[in-house]
Formats: C-alpha cells, sequence, structure tokens
C-alpha cells in the first residue's frame, strides 16, 4: 500500500513538474481561460486548488488540463464551461459545478464537439445541465467521473453523459445520478459501456437509439423514474448489468423497441414494475437473466419473434410472461426456472415432466385493454384465471416451457 | 329502538357463530402477519379475504338472523313500539355485532404487531373502515330482502344471487363492455362504473393504497389522481355511505307497510 | 331489485358522459408515447392524436404521430379526428397540425431523431431556418414526405 502511496505521490510530482502553466489565484495566470489561451499545442496546464469562476473556454488546441484536488470551477452566469474543438485533450481532476437550465440550448459543462481523442477523467460535476456532450466524436474516453444533478421535473433537465453520432467511445467508472437520463446516445456505434452506475434519473438511467454494435457490461441501473431504453438498434450485448427498483407507472427495468440480433445475458432485473418489455424484439438471445420480484418479468407485444429465453430464472413475479393475442411466435422457451411452476419430476433428471404455462389470461387481457387492469386482484379475474389454466382457450399454445428445470439454476 | 338494538346486539354477541367469526378473523390477519413478514403483502392478502368473506358473511347472516328471529320480532310488535325502530334496532344490533367481531378479530393482531407506528397505518385503517362499510352493505341488503320475501329458500336464494352479481358477474360484465368498447376512451367510464359495485370501490381504494398500484399503467395514474385527491375520496366514501343508508331505508319504508 | 333500475340510466348517462374529446394536456415525465412507449418528457414535442371515438393518444414527438398516422398502425386514417402539436418556441398550448408549419432541420435534434419541430406563424419559422440547413414543410406536405 505504502509503495503504491509512494509511487501515486512520485507520479503527481513529476506530472506538477512537467505541468508548462500553472493556474492560481496567487500566480501571474489568474484563469483558465487566459491559460488556455497562451498555451502551446501539447502543452499541460496544471490548476491549483481554489474556486474560479469561469465559462466558455474555447480549447482550439492539444491541450492537457489537470486540476489539483479541491480545483472548483463555478459557471459563471451558470454558462456552458468548457468547448473542446480539437483532438487529443485530456480533462481531469476538476471539479464544475451551478449551471443554469435552459429550454433552447445544450447548456453543458463539458461540450466536445468533431473531436478525436478526447479523454475526460475523474472529474466532479454538481448541478450541470448537460454533463459531458459529445457530438461528432470519436475515440473518447469518459472514465471515472462523477456527474451529480438535483434534477426534479422533467423541463429543467438534461442528460448526464450524452453522446451523438460518435464512435469508438468508451464509458467506463462513471457515477450518473438525478438527471434526465444518466447516459444518453443517440447514432453511437462501436462503442464499449462498462461499470457505470445511473440512479435516481428522472427518466431513463441508460437511454439509447439508433446505435449498434455496443456493449453494455456490468452497468447498474437503479431507481431510475423509468428504467432503461433501448431502441431501434442492433447488434447490443447487454451481460451482467443489474436493472432495479425501478417501479412507478411506466418504468420498465429495460426497454426494447426495435431491437435485432441482440444478446442479453446473465442480467438481473429485480423489483422493477416490468423487467423487459419488449416491442418488435427480434432474434435476441435472452440467456441467464434472473428476473425477481418484478410486476411482469416479461411483457412482450407487436410481432417479437425468434427469440431465444434459455436457463432463465423466474422467482416470485407477480406475472411471469405478458403479451397481446396474435402478436408473438416463433419465440422458444427452453429449460428456464419457473417459481410459479407446480409439475413434477418423476424421472428426476431435474427438469419438469409436464409443459409450464407462463402467460395467463388476464395478463393477455391488459396487454390489449390496459383500462382492464382495473380488474386486479378482483374475484372475477381469478376465477377466469383458474378456469383457462385448466382449460386453455385464449392463451397462446406455443408459449410454453417445455423443458422447465425444478431448480433455481446457478449461473458460472 | 336502542334497547331493541342493545338486547340484539349482547344476544349475538353471545352466540357461538359471533365469537367464531371473530376468532376465525383473528387467525387469519395474526398468520398473514406472522407468515408473510412483509406487511404490505399482508395487508394486499387480507384485502382479498375482506372483499370476499365481509360481503358474504353479511348477506348470510342478515337472512338467517331475520328468519331466526322472525317469532321474537313478532312478539316485540306486540308491544307499544314504533314499527320501524323494531325492525331498525335489530337490523343495527345485528350488524353491530358482526361489525365489531371483525373489528376486533381483524384489528387485534395487527395492533399486537405493532402496524399502528408502521407506514402501513393508513392503509390498515382504510382496511378496517371497509370491512365495516362491506358488513353493513351486506346484511343490509340481505335483511331487506328477507324483510321482503316470506319464504326462506327465495330469500336466501336471492341474497346469494345478490352477492354473487357484486363479487363476480358484474366485475365479468364490465369486463366485457371493456373489451368490446375497446376503441372508445374508458377511463372515465370505468371509475364511474366501479362507484355502482361496493365491492370494487373498496378494492380499488385498498390496491391504490399499496405499491401493487404502479402496475396499473396509466388508468392507474388517473385513478390514483382522482382518488388521491380530498374530492375522489369524499366521493368514494359518500358512495360507501350511500350504499350502506339506502337499504336502511328500504327497510324502513316496507317495515312500516308489512303484515304477519 | 328496484335499486338497479336506476343503476342502468346512471350507466348509459356516464358512458355518454365519458365519450368527450376534448383535447387534454399531455402528463409530461408520467405518459409513454402511443408508438415508442418512450416517457413523454419534452414540452415543445409533445403531439396528442384524438379518434372519431374519442380516444387520445399521446407521443412523445412529431415523427411518432406521423408514423402512426401514415402507417396505419393502430387506426385508420379515416378513423382520426384531430391532431395537435406544440409551438417549439411557445410550447404553451398545443395547436392543430393544420395551422403548423413544420421545419426539418439536423440543428434542431428531436426527441426521436427525425429532427422536425414546429411553428405556428411561417414567419418565425423562416426566421429559425436561417443559417440553418433544413426544410420547411405544412403538415400535408409532410405526410407525403415521411413514410
Amino acid at each position: 500500500m505504502i509503495r503504491i502511496n509512494i509511487i501515486f505521490l512520485l507520479f503527481l510530482f513529476s506530472m506538477q513538474s512537467y505541468a508548462n502553466i500553472i493556474v492560481s489565484s496567487n500566480s501571474d495566470i489568474k484563469t483558465i481561460k487566459q491559460a488556455v489561451e497562451i498555451a502551446k499545442d501539447g502543452e499541460t496546464i496544471l490548476i491549483k486548488e481554489g474556486l474560479y469562476e469561469e465559462s466558455d473556454i474555447v480549447i482550439e488546441k492539444s491541450l492537457k488540463i489537470i486540476g489539483e484536488d479541491e480545483a472548483v470551477i463555478k459557471a459563471k452566469d451558470g454558462n456552458k464551461v468548457f468547448i473542446i474543438n480539437s483532438d487529443n485533450v485530456l480533462i481531469k481532476n476538476l471539479t464544475i459545478k451551478d449551471m443554469k437550465t435552459s429550454y433552447i440550448e445544450d447548456i453543458s459543462a463539458i461540450k466536445i464537439n468533431n473531436s478525436n481523442s478526447v479523454i475526460i477523467e475523474n472529474n466532479t460535476l454538481i448541478n450541470t445541465f448537460f454533463g459531458i456532450y459529445a457530438a461528432n466524436c470519436t475515440n473518447l474516453i469518459i472514465r471515472d467521473n462523477n456527474i451529480i444533478s438535483n434534477a426534479v421535473e422533467q423541463s429543467s433537465s438534461a442528460n448526464g453523459i450524452h453522446l451523438w453520432k460518435c464512435k469508438n467511445i468508451l464509458v467506463e467508472n462513471n457515477h450518473v445520478e438525478k438527471h434526465r437520463d444518466g447516459i444518453y446516445f443517440e447514432f453511437v456505434k462501436n462503442s464499449l459501456i462498462k461499470n457505470n452506475y445511473s440512479k435516481l434519473n428522472l427518466r431513463y438511467g441508460l437511454h439509447f437509439m439508433f446505435s449498434d454494435n455496443n456493449r453494455y457490461y456490468k452497468n447498474r441501473f437503479e431507481d431510475n423514474g423509468a428504467g432503461v431504453a433501448v431502441m431501434y438498434s442492433n447488434n447490443i450485448e447487454m451481460i451482467e448489468n443489474d436493472f432495479v427498483e425501478n417501479w412507478g407507472t411506466n418504468a420498465y427495468g429495460l426497454l426494447l423497441k426495435e431491437i435485432k440480433d441482440s444478446k442479453i445475458n446473465n442480467n438481473l432485473f429485480k423489483t422493477n414494475t416490468i423487467g423487459i418489455f419488449g416491442e418488435s424484439v427480434i432474434r435476441c438471445q435472452f440467456e441467464h437473466n434472473d428476473f425477481m420480484n418484478n410486476g411482469w418479468a416479461l411483457k412482450f407485444i407487436s410481432s417479437s419473434e425468434q427469440n431465444n429465453f434459455l436457463y432463465n430464472n423466474f422467482i416470485g413475479n407477480t406475472f411471469d410472461l405478458a403479451t397481446n393475442k396474435n402478436s408473438i411466435s416463433y419465440n422458444v422457451f427452453k429449460n428456464n426456472y419457473w417459481s410459479s411452476y407446480n409439475g413434477y419430476d418423476l424421472n428426476k433428471d431435474g427438469i419438469g415432466d409436464k409443459p409450464h404455462k407462463p402467460v395467463d389470461l388476464f395478463s393477455t387481457v391488459i396487454s390489449d385493454s390496459p383500462v382492464a387492469i382495473i380488474l386486479l386482484r378482483s374475484m372475477f379475474v381469478d376465477m377466469m384465471n383458474f378456469a383457462e389454466k385448466i382449460v386453455p382457450v385464449i392463451t397462446p399454445a406455443g408459449l410454453e416451457d417445455l423443458e422447465p428445470m425444478m431448480k433455481e439454476i446457478k449461473h458460472d | 329502538m336502542w334497547k331493541i338494538l342493545k338486547y340484539s346486539f349482547i344476544d349475538l354477541f353471545r352466540s357461538k357463530w359471533i365469537l367464531s367469526y371473530l376468532f376465525f378473523f383473528f387467525i387469519v390477519s395474526e398468520g398473514l402477519i406472522y407468515f408473510n413478514g412483509n406487511l404490505s403483502k399482508s395487508v394486499a392478502s387480507l384485502m382479498n379475504i375482506i372483499l370476499f368473506l365481509c360481503s358474504l358473511i353479511g348477506i348470510m347472516f342478515g337472512t338467517i338472523y331475520y328468519y331466526n328471529s322472525k317469532e321474537f320480532i313478532q312478539l316485540i310488535l306486540a308491544q307499544p313500539l314504533k314499527r320501524s325502530s323494531i325492525f331498525i334496532g335489530h337490523y343495527l344490533g345485528m350488524n353491530l355485532s358482526l361489525v365489531s367481531a371483525f373489528v376486533i378479530g381483524t384489528g387485534l393482531p395487527f395492533l399486537l404487531n405493532g402496524v399502528i407506528f408502521s407506514d402501513f397505518a393508513d392503509s390498515f385503517v382504510l382496511l378496517l373502515l371497509i370491512g365495516v362499510f362491506l358488513t353493513s352493505i351486506f346484511s343490509a341488503i340481505s335483511y331487506y330482502i328477507s324483510l321482503k320475501s316470506e319464504n326462506r329458500i327465495a330469500g336466501f336464494g336471492l341474497s346469494i344471487f345478490i352477492w354473487l352479481f357484486f363479487a363476480v358477474i358484474y366485475d365479468g360484465l364490465l369486463m366485457v363492455a371493456l373489451l368490446y368498447f375497446e376503441d372508445y376512451p374508458l377511463d372515465k367510464f370505468s371509475l364511474i362504473a366501479i362507484m355502482f359495485n361496493p365491492i370494487d370501490i373498496s378494492r380499488i381504494l385498498i390496491l391504490l393504497k399499496l405499491d401493487i398500484s404502479a402496475m396499473m399503467g396509466y388508468s392507474g395514474a388517473v385513478f390514483s389522481k382522482f382518488f388521491g385527491t380530498y374530492l375522489g375520496m369524499s366521493i368514494s366514501m359518500l358512495m360507501l355511505m350511500l350504499w350502506s343508508l339506502v337499504p336502511i331505508i328500504f327497510i324502513n319504508k316496507s317495515a312500516k307497510s308489512k303484515d304477519f | 331489485m328496484i335499486k338497479k333500475l336506476y343503476i342502468l340510466p346512471l350507466l348509459l348517462f356516464s358512458i355518454l358522459l365519458s365519450c368527450s374529446t376534448e383535447p387534454r394536456e399531455i402528463d409530461y415525465g408520467h405518459e409513454n408515447c402511443a408508438f415508442c412507449n418512450m416517457t413523454i418528457m419534452d414540452q415543445q414535442f409533445g403531439t396528442e392524436m384524438i379518434t372519431n371515438k374519442g380516444k387520445i393518444f399521446t407521443y412523445c414527438s412529431i415523427e411518432c404521430m406521423v408514423w402512426e398516422y401514415v402507417r396505419e398502425t393502430k387506426h385508420k386514417k379515416e378513423d382520426v379526428k384531430l391532431m395537435l402539436a406544440k409551438d417549439y418556441i411557445k410550447p404553451s398550448d398545443l395547436v392543430n397540425v393544420e395551422e403548423l408549419f413544420f421545419i426539418k432541420s439536423v440543428d434542431i435534434p428531436s426527441p426521436m431523431g427525425a429532427s422536425l419541430s414546429a411553428y405556428s406563424s411561417k414567419e418565425k419559422a423562416v426566421e429559425i431556418l436561417e443559417g440553418k440547413e433544413g426544410e420547411m414543410f405544412t403538415w400535408k406536405e409532410l405526410t407525403q414526405k415521411i413514410k
């Protein structure tokens, strides 16, 4: 431990000595803006501890801007702070805070336009409107940032990390809290989103549209207004993420709309109103997920086809699966564990001897006519479901797990 | 009236039927708390039991008690007492004993387990209130039916049918209507339709208090906005009161003109 | 038994009552878009469709409503009575789409990626469009252009 600390200290010293320009209240250069103006291409600016009240710092050259601990930038008049228009820029160890909100302008703490190889690392952004906003960028690294706002109503909120038309991005180890959407992607390709923690956002913890070939790994999305939304994208991998406590009128653990050829494996869906809501989901794989204590574990509507659901655990959900009539077909449910399964295993091979039908009649009815939900928990509904279980008439015949597991599946 | 009320109350409260009713609710609610651990879920399960049992026991007890004490009523009628006060006193005495058996039976375990100090205190109080309303409403309806019908079997049958209608058939018809008129805006309609069934009012009132209400989607949000307001709450309470008062008015009317 | 006879006319009355077709304000942050299921958030982009039978559908953006209308996914074109959208500059009231002018410009991003916004005055729309790449449409042109 001590050795690591020494190395870290040495590193700090070396960093300091390499700084070409030092900004501090008691040096000649008192503002970051001034430092950026005089700096030459490729130089490093070190910001000493202190409170700087600045805005509209436009970076048009390759620079490293590094803050000492307690280097805090308060947005002057609440305006945007950094605008990066060039390649190879590093922004590190800074605290940026207190920005105003706007309906028309995209005010952001760090805005990156048309740049390549920019690193935003270890910053703390407090009460910013947009936190980090990148447009038309490639090879960005957004790492170890704390992005915390205090959005209370939708009209005065914006996204924590907002990427638009970007490629090859790494978003790692960030903590995003109380924004509109925690992490927002539109037209972002070939990117990796890893180990982030997004919670208490007004709308979605993670929201992306038209963003193909991305990988989401080990993120945690907790208590967001409406969970996570994934729309109009192909070739997505979502692996080992946690979707928990997204509970509310229109909340989902994960909303999938028009998604093709994707993998959703080894995730945890716990205490969400709807675990996964799928609309037009085609050729996707759902394996080794845990669905626990959700209102609905799965709700799939509108021509969702050729999906495979294998080795998932469905435990203690109010409804395991809902669909509307005539809509989902050619999906395979096999070898899942259903806590509501009431069959038996005479040959002791661990697989239930009779198929499990996870769809009940009432959930089919409310998918078609949502207002009928007012009959929830009425005696009529209980009787109807019971009758349908014994003599199925309406529930889709193909929707059954022919080989349900008898015991909860342990994922490796 | 008060004398008759007091008499029938004491008479009933000593009977083993009422005591076993009390004891049953005690066991059920104690068991639900003990085995569930989760208070929200206990309240939800208890809700289903209360909706089912309070209305059913109310309906059955009303008829049975009336027919069983017919001779007593005829005896009292010979006394210089107002007719309406005899019947209403008699009904109220019976209802009061049912209600107190329910309140004590359900309430005691919740009190003993300290629910009153938890976040569920208000949904628990609502639960009790609704049980009281349902018992009163359905026992009054059945009392009125037996008053009108001399034939025991017919009276009993009609009472059971009325219960079945409100507990099951009404919701079935409502669901058919909702599916049939799917293309029309039905939020307001279903809200109004619910007001005409005391069991449905009770069910929705409690559901909206529980976190299960998030599953009710946009319609649920519309409802919870309605019931969450002072106006909505007062309207639904008013409806429940109306439901308990109207049968009494009918009892009063037919008591005046009934021949023996 | 007599009571039930009172109920019937009341029920019929309530059905009539609930068929009013007045536009209503969108419940931002709580309602979902009827087309894409996203929670409706942006005041400037929320739109609303009312059918002949009086059912109201709300959308997160102009494009979602146009898509649904043009593709006839939920109902036929002739079943639609009225469509409403909001003025981008003054998003207070819902306005009939026939009276609005629409701009499609990448410089004004909209919730579902089609970059559509609406304006109640033609002059304002022209002013906004100045210096930006993009085109202006009427509602009719828009429904023909977007598939």
